[in-house]
């Protein structure tokens, strides 16, 4: 991953993992909606006091190469949205799952402060934690989810992200497994297809 | 958070995209390299050209591969029965049987209808891509290295397809179409056809060609007549190595153009943020109080909210990221403020 080229203002798109898995399998992209993001932003970095006045406030901001973008994401650590979401944020009962037995279940029920929304959630490692009710997908929709810690030959960490379908809010939970001796399966090792549409097969638990 | 494209905000077209061939996006070559090793190895089927000196040159790719190929397997080792590859019997049946149809057992050169062998030049597949654009290729041969051998004048002889005079192609009935004729002439200056392929006699055209195959077959009793007069060894189970033949006089020509054509299909995305939307952000760094209790909006953006756009995300209907557009640099976005990102994705 490099810096992009800041002295003109141009796109760089590249297709996600996702993409390239529904193209591989001759699918169709189907792209529909779009989310603005900004993250890499600092809005600290909004100067007030700058001493060539309210144009100049955002000129660090402004001047900044930004990354290029990369394959492996499956979504934006930040949204921009409309004014009457600001400040809202998701909140959840835990955030860490720390040293869970294998087979464990977990349930997460996110709520966001001044609206009710479902969520989805996106799993970063699927050898670590799956869908209690489904295969080896890594996101699902729904107003909350239940999950499955797996056996694991050594000890873990994955993520879960919940997205507001609505807000765009994110909340990102930490959850890290137990080695269970009696498995062999390594949670770097490679992850079970992706098969099941969280949407016709029933996103919500 | 997400907004839905509509009609107007999606559109489709497809475009022919031409570049040049060769390795580093050239369209011509003027020097001509091959390894010692390949040759070594597999140079009695082909020889592997390149831009750069395999040797010592690190990032040297093969641009085209040369054979020859003969009916009964003359200038191979090997005959039927005995011991052998008889290579240039298996280029021949090879370039026989993708080209021609079935029960074909010679090759057509305008004139020329029982041609029992060849020399072929192949692109590698990397190089061309999807197809060579008809009309865009020139091919200088030399046989000034055969100055040894009496009646072998050292003249150049530049070749090219005939696409610019029979846009169709021949109407030979083929595994593949459009085929061109090979013919005498040149691109430099614009394109001129010196001798048609029906003019050449007897002996044949100089040879076919087949964009979307990226092949250029050459007619070898063309080629050993007037003009390059090259010598093609046919020695029964006798190693003659003609594909070399054919390389160093494409390496003493001194010049190769070719470009390659793709059809590219785009769709162009018109993400528009209006006035009204995307003026605030789940961004914590927007907030003084971002973990617990209330948030408040940091000094300066609380009264006339900014924020700044630095990715798009494309999204399906099953809310999953199919693509990512990241800018630049920042766009700031505020109520007095549209942004309208246009994001092209090719296929």
């Amino acid at each position: 991953m490099g810096f992009l080229d800041n002295s003109t203002v141009t796109v760089d798109a590249i297709l996600t993992k996702k993409g390239r898995e529904i193209l591989a399998n001759g699918g169709d992209l189907n792209i529909t909606k779009f989310a603005l993001s900004d993250e890499e932003i600092d809005y600290t970095l909004w100067d007030v006091t700058h001493p060539n006045g309210t144009d100049s406030y955002g000129t660090v901001i402004e001047n900044m190469s930004l990354l290029e973008a990369t394959p492996n994401r499956t979504n934006f650590r930040s949204f921009l949205v409309d004014q009457s979401l600001a400040g809202t944020q998701i909140n959840v009962d835990q955030l860490d799952y720390s040293s869970v037995d294998s087979n464990t279940p977990i349930t997460i029920t996110p709520l966001t402060t001044g609206q009710t929304e479902t969520y989805t959630y996106y799993i970063e490692n699927t050898n670590i934690v799956k869908f209690a009710n489904g295969g080896g997908q890594s996101s699902i929709s729904g107003p909350s989810v239940s999950l499955k810690t797996q056996a694991i030959i050594k000890a873990a960490t994955t993520t879960v992200t919940i997205v507001g379908n609505t807000s765009g809010l994110s909340k990102v939970v930490t959850i890290s497994v137990l080695a269970d001796p009696t498995s062999n399966v390594d949670a770097q090792g490679p992850k079970e297809k992706d098969i099941i549409d969280p949407i016709t097969d029933g996103g919500v638990y | 958070m997400y907004k839905l494209f509509n009609d107007e905000d999606i559109s489709t077209d497809v475009g022919i995209v031409t570049s040049g061939v060769w390795q580093d996006g050239a369209s011509t070559l003027t020097t001509f390299h091959t390894s010692s090793t390949q040759y070594t190895n597999t140079g009695d089927y082909n020889v592997d050209v390149y831009r750069y000196n395999p040797a010592n040159n690190a990032s040297a790719s093969i641009q085209f591969g040369v054979v020859y190929g003969h009916k009964e397997g003359s200038g191979s080792l090997g005959t039927k029965g005995a011991t052998g590859d008889r290579t240039t019997a298996a280029i021949f049946g090879q370039i026989n049987n993708l080209i021609n149809p079935p029960q074909t057992t010679t090759f057509t050169f305008q004139d020329n209808t029982t041609s029992k062998q060849f020399y072929a030049v192949v692109l590698n597949r990397a190089r061309m891509r999807e197809a060579i654009e008809p009309g865009g290729w020139e091919l200088h041969l030399s046989a000034s290295h055969q100055g040894n051998i009496a009646g072998v004048s050292g003249s150049t002889l530049k070749l090219i397809d005939d696409s610019s005079a029979i846009a169709g192609g021949n109407t030979n009935q083929r595994n593949f179409a459009p085929e061109y004729n090979v013919v005498s002439g040149s691109l430099i200056g614009g394109t001129t056809i010196k001798t048609a392929a029906s003019a050449e006699g007897s002996a044949g055209s100089y040879g076919t060609f087949y964009p979307s195959l990226g092949v250029i077959l050459l007619n070898a009793e063309r080629l050993a007549g007037a003009g390059l007069r090259l010598v093609t060894a046919s020695g029964s189970n006798s190693d003659d190595r003609n594909a070399k033949k054919l390389w160093k006089a494409i390496d003493n020509g001194g010049y190769f153009q070719m470009k390659r054509k793709e059809e590219i299909t785009s769709t162009h995305y018109f993400v528009r943020a209006t006035s009204g939307k995307f003026n605030s952000t789940t961004n914590e760094t927007f907030y003084t109080q971002s973990v617990a209790g209330t948030k408040q909006i940091i000094a300066g953006l609380a009264s006339e909210p900014k924020t700044y756009i630095t990715s798009v995300g494309m999204y399906n209907n099953n809310n999953q990221l199919i693509a990512i557009a990241k800018l630049s640099k920042p766009i700031l976005k505020s109520k007095a403020r549209e942004a309208l990102i246009k994001v092209k994705l090719d296929f």
